[in-house]
C-alpha cells in the first residue's frame, strides 16, 4: 500500500495515504477550551469538520512544528494531523510489515489506525491539564 | 463525504442488475408471452432508474424509464410481445451494460447515436405490433407527452461540493483583505458589500445538500433482497415518507447503521417462509421503513413482522449482570427493557442462539446513533415484530447565539438561553453565582479590563443539589449572531460541555457550550476574586 510519510520529533512515521484525502498548508484552526495537551482545535475545511492533533505533543516530544496538515478520515472519524515535517509517499510491498526501511538506513514506524485512534480518543478526557498517555513505542 | 463510495454502490449493484436482467431476457425469449418475465424486467429496470436518479445520471435514467415503461406495456398485455419487441428491449441491455461503467457518459459518437435512435424508438411503440385487445389505440407513432412544471431539479453532489469549497475560499479571502488608505473609504465599502454577499452564499448553499429518503434507501435495497435471497427469506420492502429529504452528510453516516438494522431484521427477525406458514403470517416478510419529520428531528421507523426480540437472554444479562431480581424485571418499561440490548456488555456470543442474535452490533449501531448527536428506540412483540426507531436532529440547523471570546477561544451560547450581555463585574453578593469562564479555561485574567458578564436565563443551569449558577464571565462579547450548527467529532463529543460547533456566517467556528453540563463537569462554582 501507499504509505503517507512525515517526520515527528526526528522520529519517521508512516500513514496508509488512503486514507489521507488533503494535505492542507496554513489553515485556520480554532483552539477548543477543555481539551487534551495534544488537541490543537478544529478546523474547517470545504463543510466538514476535522480534529486537529499535533502529533509532537501526541508522541511525547514537543510540538510539531510543521504548518501543514494531513487531512483523513478513518471509518467515521475525521482528523488532521500536525507533524514537523511531510515526507514522500512510500510504498509498501508487504502489508504484513509495519516498517519501511529507508535509504538513509532511517526506518518509517507504520502507524497502526484502529490503536492510534483508540489512543487519541481514549486520552480524550474533559479536563485540559491531562497530558497524553506516552506511547512506549508504535507498532 | 466520499462520493466515490457512493459510485462504486452504484456500479456494483447495477452490475448485479444487470447480470439478471441478461438471464431473464434469455428466458423472455423462449416464452415471450410470460408476462412474469416482464415483470421482473420491469422491477431490475426501475431498480436502476432509481439508482441513476439519485445519483443524477440522467442519460441512464432516462433510458432505464423509457425500457421501464416498455416492458410494462408487455407485463400489463396491453401489446403483444413479439421478437422485434424483444430485440429493442436487448440492445436497450446492451446500451445500459455499455453507459453503466462510464457512469451515463456519451463520449463515443457511436454511443451517442446509439442511444438516441433507441430512446426514440422506445418512444414510438413497438412497429406492427397489435394491441393486445385488437384495437388500434395508436394511429400514429407519437406518443403524447405531457410535461409538468419543472419545479426541482436534481443536481449532481460533486457540483454542490464545489460551490461549497468555492464559496468558503471566497469568505477566507476576506482575511487577507489588504488594508485600505482612508481616502478609498468608497472602495473598502465596495469590498465589505461584496464581502457580505459572499457569505450570504456560503449560508444557503450550504443548506443545497439535500437527499431524500427514498433515493437513499434506494442505494441499498438491492443488497437487501440479496441478503434475504442468500438467507432463504421472503422479503418484501415498504417505505412510506420516502420524499423527506434530509442533508447529504447526515444520511451518508446513517448508511452504515442502517443496513446493518435491516441486516438484523432479516437475518434474526423474519423467518424462513415455511415457519412463517406455519404462523400463519404470509410467507414474504415486510420490513416496513417510514421516515417522519417533526419540527426539526427526522424519525426513522424499521419495523419486521418477524419473530420479534426473545425476552429470556435479557432477562437473564439484567439478573446475572444487573442484580436485578424478577419483580424489577417485570416492573420495567418495554422500551428500557429492550434498550438493554444496546449495552455493550450485553453480548449474545455465549447465549446458545436463545436470543434472536440481536444483540452483536447492536451497541455498535447505539454508538453511531448516539455520534450524531441521535436515539435509538426498540420495541418488540415476541412471535409478531420488531420495530426500532432512530431518532435524529437534522443535520443542518441555523440558531442564533450570542458569540464570545475567553482568551483565544471563541464560544458561543444559544441566545435563547441568556436574559442579558453587558460588561462590569456583577454585584458581590451575587458573584458566587457566576461562572467566571476566564479562570475556568486556565485563561489570564486582565485585571484592568472589565470581564464580559452574560446573565442566563433562569430555568437553565440548575445542576442538582448545588448552586444554581446565573450567569457567566468572559473576556469579549462579539454579539448575537446566526449560526449554524455542525455535529463534531468524538473527541469533543468525549468533553461533554460542547452541544455542537457553531460556523458563523464568516466561516469562522465556535465552540457551542452546554451550561448545564459545564456546571456538572466544573463542580463546585468557582470563586471568583477580584484581580486589580
Amino acid at each position: 500500500m501507499d504509505v503517507l510519510t512525515f517526520q515527528v520529533g526526528g522520529e519517521w512515521y508512516g500513514l496508509d495515504a488512503g486514507i489521507v484525502h488533503r494535505v492542507v498548508e496554513e489553515y485556520a484552526v480554532y483552539p477548543v477550551p477543555m481539551m487534551p495537551m495534544f488537541y490543537k482545535g478544529l478546523l474547517f475545511y470545504r463543510g466538514d469538520l476535522y480534529d486537529v492533533i499535533d502529533l509532537g505533543v501526541l508522541l511525547g516530544s514537543k510540538p510539531a512544528t510543521g504548518s501543514r496538515l494531513m487531512l483523513f478520515r478513518w471509518r467515521h472519524h475525521a482528523m488532521a494531523f500536525l507533524a514537523d515535517v511531510i515526507g514522500s509517499i512510500r510504498l509498501l510491498e508487504d502489508r504484513s510489515k509495519d516498517r519501511i526501511v529507508l535509504e538513509t538506513g532511517e526506518i518509517v514506524r507504520i502507524l497502526p489506525m484502529e490503536r492510534w485512534i483508540e489512543r487519541i480518543l481514549n486520552n480524550g478526557h474533559g479536563s485540559g491539564e491531562i497530558q497524553a498517555d506516552l506511547p512506549a513505542g508504535i507498532g | 463525504m466520499d462520493l466515490e463510495k457512493y459510485r462504486q454502490i452504484f456500479l456494483r449493484e447495477s452490475d448485479k442488475y444487470l447480470q439478471e436482467i441478461g438471464s431473464i431476457l434469455i428466458d423472455v425469449e423462449a416464452d415471450p408471452e410470460e408476462t412474469g418475465h416482464w415483470q421482473e424486467l420491469h422491477g431490475k429496470i426501475h431498480s436502476i432508474k432509481g439508482m441513476a436518479r439519485a445519483m443524477s445520471l440522467e442519460s441512464i435514467s432516462r433510458l432505464a424509464h423509457e425500457m421501464e415503461a416498455w416492458c410494462l406495456k408487455f407485463q400489463r398485455k396491453e401489446w403483444k410481445a413479439r421478437e422485434e419487441s424483444i430485440r429493442v428491449v436487448t440492445e436497450g441491455y446492451s446500451l445500459l451494460k455499455a453507459l453503466i461503467p462510464r457512469l451515463g457518459r456519451l463520449d463515443v459518437p457511436e454511443l451517442n447515436t446509439a442511444y438516441y435512435r433507441l430512446l426514440e424508438l422506445l418512444s414510438k411503440g413497438p412497429q406492427g405490433r397489435e394491441p393486445a385487445d385488437g384495437s388500434k389505440r395508436r394511429a400514429d407513432s407519437q406518443t403524447p407527452i405531457s410535461v409538468d412544471p419543472i419545479r426541482s431539479i436534481g443536481v449532481s453532489c460533486s457540483l454542490i461540493e464545489e460551490l461549497l469549497g468555492f464559496s468558503q475560499e471566497l469568505l477566507l479571502m476576506e482575511r487577507s483583505k489588504p488594508a485600505l488608505s482612508p481616502e478609498m473609504a468608497a472602495v473598502q465599502s465596495w469590498v465589505d458589500q461584496y464581502a457580505a454577499l459572499a457569505k450570504g452564499l456560503y449560508f444557503r448553499l450550504a443548506q443545497l445538500r439535500l437527499m431524500s429518503i427514498e433515493e437513499f434507501v434506494d442505494l441499498y435495497r438491492h443488497t437487501i433482497h440479496h441478503q434475504a435471497r442468500q438467507m432463504g427469506r421472503l422479503v418484501r420492502i415498504v417505505l412510506s415518507g420516502g420524499d423527506i429529504k434530509a442533508d447529504v452528510a447526515l444520511l451518508d453516516r446513517l448508511r452504515e447503521p442502517m443496513i446493518h438494522i435491516v441486516r438484523n431484521a432479516i437475518a434474526h427477525g423474519i423467518e424462513a417462509p415455511e415457519e412463517r406458514k406455519a404462523k400463519g403470517k404470509p410467507e414474504q416478510g415486510t420490513i416496513r421503513i417510514e421516515a417522519e419529520s417533526r419540527k426539526e428531528t427526522l424519525v426513522l421507523r424499521i419495523a419486521d413482522d418477524g419473530a420479534g426480540i426473545r425476552r429470556e437472554a435479557i432477562e437473564r444479562y439484567l439478573r446475572e449482570k444487573q442484580g436485578y431480581g424478577d419483580a424489577d424485571i417485570a416492573r420495567m418499561d418495554t422500551k428500557a427493557f429492550f434498550a438493554v440490548i444496546l449495552s455493550s456488555d450485553f453480548s449474545t456470543a455465549s447465549a446458545t442462539d436463545e436470543t434472536a442474535g440481536r444483540g452483536i452490533g447492536m451497541n455498535v449501531i447505539a454508538q453511531a446513533i448516539t455520534y450524531l448527536n441521535g436515539t435509538l428506540d426498540i420495541d418488540s412483540i415476541p412471535g409478531e415484530g420488531t420495530s426500532i426507531a432512530v431518532t435524529l436532529p437534522m443535520s443542518l440547523s441555523v440558531m442564533h447565539a450570542v458569540v464570545f471570546t475567553v482568551g483565544p477561544y471563541r464560544i458561543a451560547v444559544p441566545t435563547s438561553g441568556l436574559d442579558a450581555a453587558s460588561y462590569g463585574l456583577p454585584p458581590d453578593d451575587v458573584r458566587e453565582s457566576f461562572l467566571d469562564l476566564r479562570r475556568l479555561f486556565g485563561v489570564e485574567i486582565n485585571g484592568s479590563q472589565p470581564p464580559g458578564v452574560l446573565k442566563l436565563r433562569s430555568s437553565s443551569a440548575a445542576s442538582p443539589g448545588r448552586r444554581r449558577i446565573q450567569g457567566l464571565m468572559v473576556d469579549t462579547i462579539v454579539g448575537n449572531k446566526p449560526v449554524m450548527i455542525l455535529r463534531p467529532g468524538q473527541l469533543i463529543r468525549n468533553a461533554r460541555i460542547f452541544s455542537g460547533i457553531g460556523v458563523l456566517e464568516s466561516g469562522v467556528l465556535t465552540s457551542m457550550l452546554d451550561v448545564d453540563m459545564l456546571a456538572q463537569v466544573s463542580g463546585q462554582i468557582p470563586e471568583t476574586a477580584m484581580e486589580v
